[in-house]
């Protein structure tokens, strides 16, 4: 069967660099749609029903901004991929979208075109099903019996799965980060609940565990100060288990921390 | 200061297109300049703003590397107030415009006639 190709539409006022980005990514095999206004831009997701959307920030008729709020308002479009590619300095179009699910915010003053079609080609290409995903069409209703349709990726992946996470909007994607992340450390956390209810790593596979499941729970509130609270107690939580009851006053200390932080 | 590797990557490695791509920005930029101009001299920065801005993303991905980011200082001024030395800045603008297109100019003809195998000035 032939493969679809991918649509990507750009939502610029520039007229200039709207074409230049058509062409350069026509030539790797794009449907390519333009939009030169914020209103033809919103317009154009509904008939178009792009893949991915180039959005710039600033736009004489619309705020690049607004454009992504009513993205994400609509049911058809909410889960929608956009790069936010904008002039400015990159830590301030960060901030500026911040919440509203761009997969990637890219500064038109360092990203040049070449590197812009590679971010989209990257970004098309991780589109493609994840490996070991569980079943699209079953609604996955608890942390665990999601974990059970994957494989356990390694804890050395934990860093891949948490950028992916945080880099895409869509909210079954985010779960299925999650499972990911969740698989890593399960059998650590069910070897955990088998200890003293009064033990460190008792304690700790139970909140860990609460943790995932709220997570899991609220994808879309997954924000970076949460990953960091969920790296530091597994990190923490890995060391504890192999301390095992070997120093168990640390043990006891760093619980106390770490309750603490989360 | 001009990159033309930046150009003939946005021309898809063509340096035939990199010549229609430098002619088409060459057109923009004397209008996006002269539009800023008109701004400045009626003191609407908000209009100065969107000139200088659109400006910008252009000169980036045509490697006018000096231009645009003269062509970002005057957006950012101009957000808070429009610059005294305006006409100035507009001024260096040109230069820097003038400068860049023929070093441009000649880098890719040094280009293409890199790509022939032959020299010619």
């Amino acid at each position: 069967m032939k493969e679809m190709m991918k649509k990507v539409l750009i939502v610029d006022d520039d007229v200039f660099l709207t074409g230049l980005y058509e062409k350069l990514l026509i030539k790797e095999g794009l449907e390519v749609a333009v939009a030169n206004s914020g209103t033809a831009g919103i317009e154009q997701m509904a008939q178009f029903r792009p893949d991915l959307v180039i959005l710039d920030l600033h736009m004489t008729d619309m705020h690049g901004k607004d454009v992504l709020q009513v993205i994400r308002k609509d049911p058809h479009l909410k889960h929608l991929r956009v790069i936010v590619f904008a002039t400015g300095y990159i830590q301030t179009l960060v901030s500026t979208v911040a919440d509203l699910g761009a997969y990637k915010v890219l500064s038109k003053m360092k990203c040049k075109p070449r590197a812009l079609v590679e971010e989209v080609m990257a970004s098309l290409a991780d589109m493609a099903p994840a490996p070991s995903a569980p079943p699209a069409e079953e609604k996955i209703m608890t942390l665990e019996a999601g974990a059970a349709h994957v494989d356990d990726p390694g804890i050395e992946q934990f860093d891949l799965w948490t950028e992916r996470l945080l880099t895409d909007s869509r909210e079954e994607f985010r779960r299925l980060c999650l499972l990911h992340l969740f698989r890593m450390i399960q059998n650590d956390i069910s070897s955990g609940l088998q200890f003293d209810k009064r033990s460190a790593e008792y304690k700790l596979s139970v909140t860990l565990k609460k943790l995932m499941q709220d997570m899991f729970d609220h994808p879309q509130r997954v924000t970076d100060t949460t990953i960091q609270s969920l790296r530091q107690a597994v990190e923490k939580f890995l060391s504890l288990t192999k301390k095992r009851y070997g120093t168990k006053l640390d043990a006891e200390a760093e619980l106390q921390q770490v309750m603490k932080e989360l | 200061m001009v990159d033309i590797k930046t150009l003939i990557e946005s021309a898809g490695d063509d340096t035939e297109l990199a010549e229609d791509l430098l002619a088409l920005f060459n057109e923009q930029a004397v209008e996006g300049i002269s539009a800023l101009a008109d701004a400045a001299q009626r003191q609407d920065a908000e209009q100065a703003v969107a000139a200088a801005h659109k400006l910008v993303g252009s000169a980036v991905a045509c490697g006018f590397v000096d231009l645009s980011q003269t062509l970002r200082r005057i957006e950012l001024q101009c957000r808070s107030e429009m610059p005294a030395d305006i006409e100035e800045q507009i001024k260096t603008v040109k230069e820097l415009m003038e400068r860049s297109g023929r070093e441009m100019d000649r880098l890719l003809t040094d280009e293409r006639n890199d790509e022939k195998g032959t020299y010619c000035r």
